[in-house]
């Protein structure tokens, strides 16, 4: 996690939210039946929010595909989405 | 404990009509003793020995702590979803225990109380009952510690059935066989090799710790590895890359019940040893001061190690290495002279340390609580040094360096060797026989001990 932050911020990020202690299912799948009694068995996880302008999104994509990578199952996805509107609270200020 | 086999013999098996007849001549000076004498037996009415008697309830009442202390330890080292059933293994290995141990004490200990008083001088004793419990406390936390070597795979039931074992039969005997007079305590006297010597122990090296470590290895060697050390491949279990502990991977908040454990650990631990001397006296202060120095250092040590290789102060070999030196001392700590602790300390740290990523490295066991090495390394190591350091003006006993004979270190080590293949043996046939039963399958693994016995994380 802090190689790809280094990596963000050294590419000119301006802010993120991180989310340490998270749970989450992919393919493997995160329900288990025991003796006829449904259980959870979902995986750790770190999950990131980074909001930018719509001209560094190819930029963050390709630094977090670059360093979050090991090859192996559980690397994560990445999702890009489009924000609507963004304030920030201290000013009342409309950002976007 | 040495005051232990030095009373029992001294006043019920040996020798009886020549300390029978010194108790009369002194009992002459003590108005306080009423003598019934006839035809040359002396009855006594034991009285309190309010000394012993309050240090030994005290240092059972520490060591006591211990034993939750444990599960808090396991707790802050396992995968978060066996976090409650480490603490729940800690807190329930007392209530397993102790009303088990109450109920058999008198069958295996029956032969050191006499008149329901723990002897400790003319006339004078430890109440029966505190006593047990001062024993007690030490069995419960070597059930503690066999199931923090061996977690995250056996479910609650098979623990319960193993400690039901544990409190009835298998510690008992082994404690009474080196404690309570038995065999193993005039071993020295059965083989001819060293008279009036056996195995000494003098708070439970081989008795709870070598114990402990040795029959956590093969709870889990039999077990097989949790899920953190292997990956299906197609239903076969192949070996997984190596994973640094993920409570420290992580940042666990759980990380911290480690350290808590440990340093409740740590303050029972002069309970444990400096209780053992049962009698307050000379050796009290030893037992405490080496324990001290031994404990410290061993922490100190390891995370200077640890700074070196790693380039981390790091927690877990701060941990390991404060419970590494204490387990050291333990068998020693009444028996050597504090300058002797120092070394004790370090070699301590230095087994500690290795040991640890040995185990990890080799791939011995899956051992996330770093029992085999820290429990049981360190437990035969400090149990083997016994006949070496001791000092004969604290311990009574001539140790190697002071010019002892080779007959101590043979019986010491001969006697180690039963007592911990007696224990390897019966966890070994108990295991393969009932306790593999109860072994979690890969899927119970990933839901996690919490959900699947305490139904706990479970909404």
């Amino acid at each position: 996690m802090p190689e790809v932050l280094k990596a963000l911020v050294d590419s000119g990020l301006q802010g993120a939210t991180v989310y340490r202690e998270v749970e989450g299912m992919g393919g493997e799948g995160g329900v288990v039946v025991i003796g006829g009694e449904v259980y959870d068995a979902l995986t750790p996880r770190v999950a990131v929010d980074i909001v930018v302008d719509e001209k560094e999104v190819e930029k963050v994509v390709n630094t977090i595909l670059k360093t979050a990578k090991t090859g192996s199952v559980g690397d994560g996805r990445i999702f890009v989405l489009s924000v609507e509107q963004a304030y920030r609270i201290r000013t009342g200020e409309k950002l976007c | 404990m040495r005051m232990c086999f030095q009373i029992a013999r001294m006043m019920f098996e040996k020798n009886s009509e020549k300390y029978g007849g010194i108790q009369r001549d002194l009992s002459c000076f003590n108005p306080g003793v009423q003598v019934r004498d006839i035809c040359n037996t002396v009855f006594h009415p034991m009285q309190v020995d309010q000394a012993s008697t309050l240090w030994t309830a005290v240092g059972g009442v520490l060591v006591f702590l211990m034993v939750p202390a444990i599960g808090f330890l396991e707790a802050g080292l396992v995968r978060r979803r066996n976090v409650i059933n480490g603490l729940m293994k800690g807190l329930l290995a007392v209530a397993v225990f102790l009303p088990i141990w109450f109920a058999v004490f008198p069958i295996y200990f029956g032969s050191v109380i006499k008149d329901g008083f723990y002897p400790t001088g003319d006339g004078v004793g430890i109440p029966m009952y505190i006593y047990a419990f001062f024993l007690g406390v030490f069995g419960a936390v070597t059930l503690a510690l066999i199931f923090a070597g061996a977690p995250e795979r056996l479910k609650f039931s098979g623990w319960l059935l193993f400690a039901v074992f544990f409190s009835a039969v298998q510690w008992p005997l082994v404690a009474s066989w080196v404690w309570g007079g038995g065999w193993l305590a005039s071993l020295g006297d059965i083989t001819g090799l060293a008279p009036g010597l056996g195995v000494r122990d003098f708070a439970g090296g081989t008795v709870v710790h070598a114990y402990a470590g040795l029959a956590g290895l093969i709870i889990t060697m039999l077990l097989g590895p949790s899920l953190r050390r292997y990956q299906l491949n197609g239903g076969v279990r192949v070996r997984a890359e190596f994973v640094y502990k993920e409570a420290v991977e992580a940042k666990r908040p759980e990380l911290s019940l480690a350290i808590i454990g440990t340093s409740l650990l740590f303050f029972g631990w002069f309970g444990f040893n400096g209780g053992s001397t049962l009698v307050v006296s000379e050796q009290t202060g030893y037992a405490i001061a080496n324990t001290a120095v031994a404990g410290s250092l061993g922490g100190f040590v390891a995370l200077l190690l640890s700074k070196a290789a790693e380039r981390a102060w790091s927690p877990i070999m701060a941990i390991s290495g404060v419970l590494g030196g204490l387990v050291m001392i333990t068998p020693l700590a009444g028996f050597i002279e504090p300058a002797l602790a120092f070394v004790a300390g370090i070699v301590a740290s230095v087994i500690t340390y290795y040991g640890i990523k040995i185990v990890e490295r080799f791939y011995v066991i899956d051992d996330p609580v770093g029992s085999l090495p820290v429990h049981g390394f360190n437990g035969i190591v400090g149990s083997m040094l016994v006949p070496v350091l001791a000092h004969p003006e604290i311990s009574g006993m001539r140790g190697l360096i002071y010019g002892g004979g080779f007959g101590f270190v043979a019986v010491q080590w001969l006697g180690m060797v039963l007592a911990l293949g007696f224990v390897a043996a019966t966890t070994y046939v108990f295991v393969r026989l009932l306790l593999i039963k109860y072994r979690t399958t890969h899927e119970e693994e990933i839901v996690g001990l919490d959900a699947i016995d305490h139904k706990v994380g479970y909404v």
